[in-house]
């Protein structure tokens, strides 16, 4: 975290330690609550909050810093679910997961039902700093957010 | 000496259900953002309003359609001080 805000200072001035640090509260606020609930290990939100210092230092490849962070965590979710994707259908899980996000689907539209959330597998976990890896590379190079129209500030 | 690993578990600790389920839940919300840009919902929603307050602002009357039923005269205002001119909408 603080190479990555030395380095936005270096890179860009006292704005990119301003970047840096508003990365970093960006990516403690994104998944920090996932954490607090058990989705993701700490380790994860760390390794966000260090990329997210990397924001000012972002701004000198023309992107901008205040969205750099949040890019970064929507783009680590899509890899994220891609790949748990492929782990669930590879342990043979992922039938038992559709018939309960659709149990979920189906009691949360009928109002005569109880919504019944969809309880996970908490056995069943995947390393997430490799999404953040993949996605922090992807949006450094070519943002596909842009192109894909997933940005509410566009 | 021998080293031992201070990892509790190397394969990772997020639950897999779940961030399948908030990658959903992100390309869901990128979906309807594509939808109500194509759409241009926003502009749509937003147009009989625009539409009033252009009318009310051009000719002094919100239902009026031209310079016929109406003048920039015509629009209620407040002087104040002959410095500070406030339009008063006259519906």
């Amino acid at each position: 975290m603080m190479g990555g805000l030395i380095l936005s200072f270096f890179t860009a001035g006292p704005l990119g330690l301003f970047y840096g640090f508003i990365g970093i509260l960006i990516a403690m606020v994104a998944f920090g609550w996932m954490w607090k609930i058990q989705i993701l290990g700490a380790g994860d939100v760390k390794l966000l909050m260090a990329l997210g210092a990397l924001s000012g230092a972002a701004t000198s490849t023309g992107k901008n810093g205040l969205t750099f962070t949040v890019d970064l965590a929507l783009l680590s979710l899509i890899v994220g679910g891609a790949l748990a994707l492929i782990l669930l259908i590879i342990k043979g899980r992922f039938l038992a997961f559709l018939k309960k996000f659709y149990r979920f689907l189906l009691t949360a539209l009928d109002k005569n039902l109880e919504t019944e959330f969809p309880k996970a597998d908490s056995s069943l976990q995947m390393p997430f700093g490799i999404s953040i890896a993949i996605a922090s590379i992807w949006v450094w190079f070519d943002n596909p957010l842009i192109r894909w129209g997933i940005r509410p500030w566009n | 000496m021998e080293l031992k690993s201070t990892l509790v578990s190397e394969s990772g600790q997020a639950v897999t259900e779940y961030v399948l389920i908030l990658g959903i839940i992100v390309l869901f919300y990128g979906g309807l953002m594509t939808v109500i840009e194509k759409m241009n919902l926003a502009e749509r929603l937003a147009a009989p309003i625009v539409g009033s307050y252009a009318r009310t602002y051009k000719y002094g009357n919100p239902t009026a359609k031209g310079f016929d039923e109406g003048t920039p005269e015509n629009h209620p205002r407040a002087v104040i001080g002959g410095k500070v001119r406030l339009f008063i909408n006259p519906r």
